[in-house]
């Protein structure tokens, strides 16, 4: 038990540390840290833009208000920069390459919390951006403090999820093919689809968007619950649901990092 | 001595295919990602037109601009000569720049045309078939004059995107890195360029900025053209206005480039 305990403490320790590092590596080029921060702010901006112009022209999606769809949208908008922030696809891609990923094999820390720890910097800013549109949506629509809890819990437990299946995306398609410079725009294609009410892609993408890919259980659903459509015992249920979606992508990704061999190697 | 320069570019072209051929699984998936961006907003444009009951909105109807939409994805294989500037700052930063400076092959022509090669690549596999596809499906109503003035429209923004990006590249040597600015410009264009959804859906003083500027080429002309957004009798005018700008843009980077090859120092960090 302690020592359990121990290992999580010296775990959670090396990711700090490592954030620390790379924060400071970020921040030694300060021009190209302030021009990032530009870009990482934009993701944001362009998600209330475009609500804003499908209600300027538009009576929008039926049963969402502008208010709930400028949160839905913003939410994707929040674990997609989440994500970015824990796994940056084409650095993952290259240590695989590289055989960067040898030196982290032969630490003692966890190989996925070692890449978690290395995501793309800047996007903090576009996570806080995303905070501040979420909080100007709720600020016009009814909330209880409850449901603010479930649905912050939801998209941190979410966007793990999120970033595991990435993960496994990129480790599956290096050990197929060596290549996969796609995958950046494959991940983006999922959180355009997640960003927009499930219920638009009918039966089969709702399906897909919650048992077969996770976004939805990241976006969908805490924003729905956010606007009070879902109550505890659903937050309870897509809660399990991704604690299944974790241990078997964790168990996946074990596997994968087993057996894997080096392009430098 | 003409055709000896040819062969150089041919050279380097023929190299670019090459490399691009070799990893045919990662254009694949590149392509088929690339079909499938505007999937999602097709579907929530689709909701929206059906719970409003619209014929039209902003002057498109729903198949014009799923049209429009599936031919952004067609018309962004053109737009990936922003390429270029990533490229100059790698090269400035590593230090490669200088190598490549004493070759007896213009360093941004040949940038241009490595460029061009990947960018003739993506839309003759993917951009042309699916642009057949759309006009099939949607009985779009294509006259040989369209088919022109959108060849015209699309070198325009191959040309005003190759421009804008060589004068984003030259920046690095004036500014310890730009890959934050190169990565802001290309989303921000995006946005004002019609590249999310189409100009005229702005409100009309914010459409009356954007149609003055360069931006409008890299995306909303060219497919205004070809999906008939914009009219024929309208679509000279707008081209005009394209071809100066691209002479505006030519101006400032021969400029911008020949000040930033003087102030380079290849030191290799």
């Amino acid at each position: 038990m302690n020592a359990t305990k121990n290992k999580t403490v010296r775990n959670l320790y090396m990711f700090m540390v490592n954030q620390a590092y790379s924060w400071k590596e970020v921040l030694a080029y300060r021009q190209q840290f302030i021009s990032y921060l530009f870009y990482a702010m934009l993701a944001p901006l362009t998600t209330l833009v475009f609500v804003s112009v499908i209600y300027g022209v538009s009576n929008g999606i039926a049963g969402w208000s502008y208010y709930q769809l400028l949160l839905l949208s913003s939410t994707g908008t929040l674990v997609s920069s989440a994500v970015s922030y824990l796994i940056n696809v084409r650095d993952t891609f290259e240590q695989l390459l590289r055989g960067g990923i040898d030196v982290f094999l032969t630490k003692p820390y966890p190989v996925i919390l070692v890449i978690f720890s290395r995501g793309t910097k800047f996007t903090l800013a576009s996570i806080l951006g995303s905070v501040a549109v979420i909080g100007y949506a709720m600020s016009n629509i009814t909330v209880t403090p409850l449901s603010v809890i479930e649905y912050v819990l939801m998209v941190a437990i979410g966007s793990i999820t999120m970033a595991m299946f990435i993960l496994a995306m990129v480790l599956t398609w290096y050990k197929r093919f060596m290549n996969g410079n796609w995958l950046k725009s494959f991940s983006d294609l999922i959180f355009n689809f997640g960003g927009m009410p499930l219920g638009i892609y009918g039966l089969v993408g709702t399906i897909l968007f919650t048992v077969m890919i996770p976004v939805g259980i990241a976006v969908y659903y805490p924003a729905e619950l956010l606007i009070g459509r879902l109550g505890s015992s659903e937050f309870a249920l897509f809660v399990m649901l991704a604690l299944v979606f974790l241990y078997a992508l964790n168990k996946y990704i074990g596997r994968q990092l087993n057996s894997y061999n080096s392009a430098a190697g | 001595m003409h055709n000896r320069t040819l062969s150089k570019y041919w050279l380097l072209f023929e190299y670019e295919i090459k490399q691009l051929t070799s990893y045919r699984m990662d254009a694949v998936m590149t392509i088929v990602t690339t079909l499938l961006y505007p999937l999602a907003l097709v579907i929530m444009w689709t909701a929206v037109y059906t719970f409003g009951g619209y014929d039209s909105i902003s002057g498109f109807s729903l198949n014009g601009l799923i049209a429009y939409l599936f031919i952004l994805s067609a018309i962004n294989t053109l737009v990936w000569s922003s390429e270029i500037a990533w490229m100059i700052q790698w090269d400035v930063k590593t230090g490669d720049i200088a190598m490549f400076l004493t070759r007896p092959v213009s360093y941004i022509k040949g940038m241009v045309v490595d460029s061009l090669s990947e960018t003739l690549f993506y839309f003759t596999v993917a951009g042309i078939p699916l642009i057949a596809i759309v006009i099939l499906v949607t009985g779009m109503h294509v006259t040989l004059y369209t088919i022109l003035l959108f060849a015209i429209a699309i070198s325009l923004t191959f040309l005003i995107g190759a421009l804008m990006s060589t004068i984003l590249g030259a920046l690095s040597a004036f500014i310890t890195d730009i890959s934050g600015i190169i990565s802001t410009y290309s989303w921000a264009v995006a946005l004002v360029g019609g590249g999310v959804f189409p100009l005229s859906m702005f409100p009309s003083s914010v459409q009356g900025i954007l149609l003055a500027l360069p931006f409008q080429f890299l995306f909303y002309v060219p497919d205004g053209i070809i999906t008939g957004n914009i009219s024929l009798a309208m679509a000279w005018g707008t081209l005009a206005l394209g071809i100066v700008w691209a002479g505006i843009l030519t101006v400032i980077a021969v400029l911008l480039w020949g000040s930033a090859k003087k102030r380079l120092d290849a030191v290799g960090v």
